[in-house]
């Protein structure tokens, strides 16, 4: 599929802000921030570029909450899409520094939003980072926007364990779409595909279907820490949450760099 | 008075996924009778809880209580794989949670005397989701999740 060439400026913007390659200096310099985020959102939190990035980049997104607010966030912006029906992207995360994260101390790590909102819900897809109540194992929780009879405050949700990866990073692959409910199979509209640590298509980690037609398409995204739980403000601050090499497109699998 | 008492002994002794259950309908845990266990299954239960982000993926079962500090004591799951989460609501991060054979102090999270909360038995959070779904038996034993009986008459 062809990529929106809107889209496809955001993708190499966002690569020149995080996965900066500097010929292979060891001196490289990150870029300030927003860079080319559209912008950026740090109350009772701090966002930072620092050295070495993931998967042999120069730089990395550095988020933390610092503060135990209530608004408390750390998270870039990009308001590229535009009402856009089918939404893929994908990020690495690196949450090994939040210890002992349990089920009380979720926190939102990227969400896809609309400008058209329904039921007082504007994030199409958000995706969280929690752990298990004994605090050992993490997951991504998957939460998406949608009408049906067992969507709770709006939302439809999964989880799937953040397992894999290399050194503690992630590479995380969603791919949302705008319908009344994905098929059995995976296929069709409304909803969202989630890879995780899993570059293959045709399989990914989880598919939760949702009927989201009363909302519109994705106008933004935010990559970074936001809705921090208590728990997490409490018991998380000034630990940092990494991401590297975002990368969004409208229809196109995204997969190994 | 007295036929509704016993119906409320009757029902608290009963396996309690023969209820609802769910966050709609939450089985209410009133009234009971302290220092008791609660048996069943989260088989059938209610699949992706929200939580504020800490989704309950696998089947679920859903309780409510009133909170009284006088009288909460620890809660304590046990159940391969089962663990127990405290919110105010199914959309709510969780104020504290409990895995298999670890007390759950809920006295130290906070919560609001005389103001009603969810307590939900799940499986681990760090399990995959699977078909079928991954679910099972579970106790979960108190100390006091109690109310105080107002007023009781013979017929």
């Amino acid at each position: 599929m062809k990529v929106n060439a809107k889209m496809k400026s955001l993708s190499l913007a966002v690569a020149g802000l995080v996965g900066f390659a500097f010929a292979g200096s060891a001196m490289a310099q990150c870029p300030a921030l927003p860079g080319a985020w559209s912008g950026q959102s740090a109350v009772g939190g701090s966002l930072a570029t620092s050295t070495p990035g993931f998967a042999s980049t120069n730089c990395k997104l550095d988020a933390q909450i610092t503060a135990n607010l209530g608004s408390a966030s750390a998270f870039v912006r990009d308001d590229t899409p535009a009402g856009e029906e089918r939404y893929r992207a994908q990020f690495l995360i690196n949450v090994d520094a939040l210890a002992s994260l349990n089920s009380s101390q979720p926190v939102r790590a990227f969400a896809a939003i609309t400008d058209t909102p329904a039921s007082g819900v504007s994030e199409v897809v958000k995706l969280t980072v929690f752990g298990n109540a004994a605090g050992t194992s993490k997951s991504l929780g998957i939460l998406v926007a949608g009408s049906n009879p067992t969507a709770i405050g709006g939302f439809v949700s999964s989880s799937v364990p953040l397992t894999g990866g290399t050194g503690g990073v992630h590479r995380i692959e969603i791919d949302w779409s705008k319908g009344a409910g994905l098929a059995g199979d995976g296929s069709g509209a409304g909803g969202v595909k989630v890879w995780v640590n899993n570059t293959n298509e045709a399989t990914p980690s989880q598919t939760v279907s949702a009927n989201n037609t009363t909302w519109g398409g994705v106008d933004s995204a935010a990559l970074g820490l936001a809705q921090a739980s208590p728990n997490f403000r409490s018991v998380q601050a000034n630990r940092i949450v990494s991401f590297d090499q975002f990368d969004s497109r409208r229809s196109t699998f995204i997969g190994s760099p | 008075m007295k036929r509704a008492l016993l119906a409320a002994l009757v029902m608290a002794g009963l396996p309690m996924a023969a209820f609802a259950q769910t966050c709609e309908t939450p089985t209410s845990l009133h009234p009971q009778v302290p220092n008791r266990t609660l048996t069943g299954t989260t088989c059938g239960g209610q699949s992706g809880i929200p939580l504020g982000g800490a989704v309950a993926a696998h089947p679920s079962v859903v309780y409510q209580f009133t909170y009284n500090n006088s009288e909460t004591g620890p809660i304590t799951v046990t159940g391969a794989e089962r663990e127990i989460v405290v919110a105010a609501s199914c959309s709510s991060p969780p104020m504290g949670g409990g895995a298999p054979g670890v007390p759950l102090n809920i006295q130290s999270m906070g919560l609001q005397n005389g103001t009603n909360y969810l307590l939900i038995v799940t499986s681990d959070s760090g399990l995959p989701t699977t078909t079928p779904p991954r679910c099972g038996d579970f106790s979960v034993t108190y100390t006091a999740l109690p109310v105080s009986l107002q007023s009781f008459s013979v017929e």
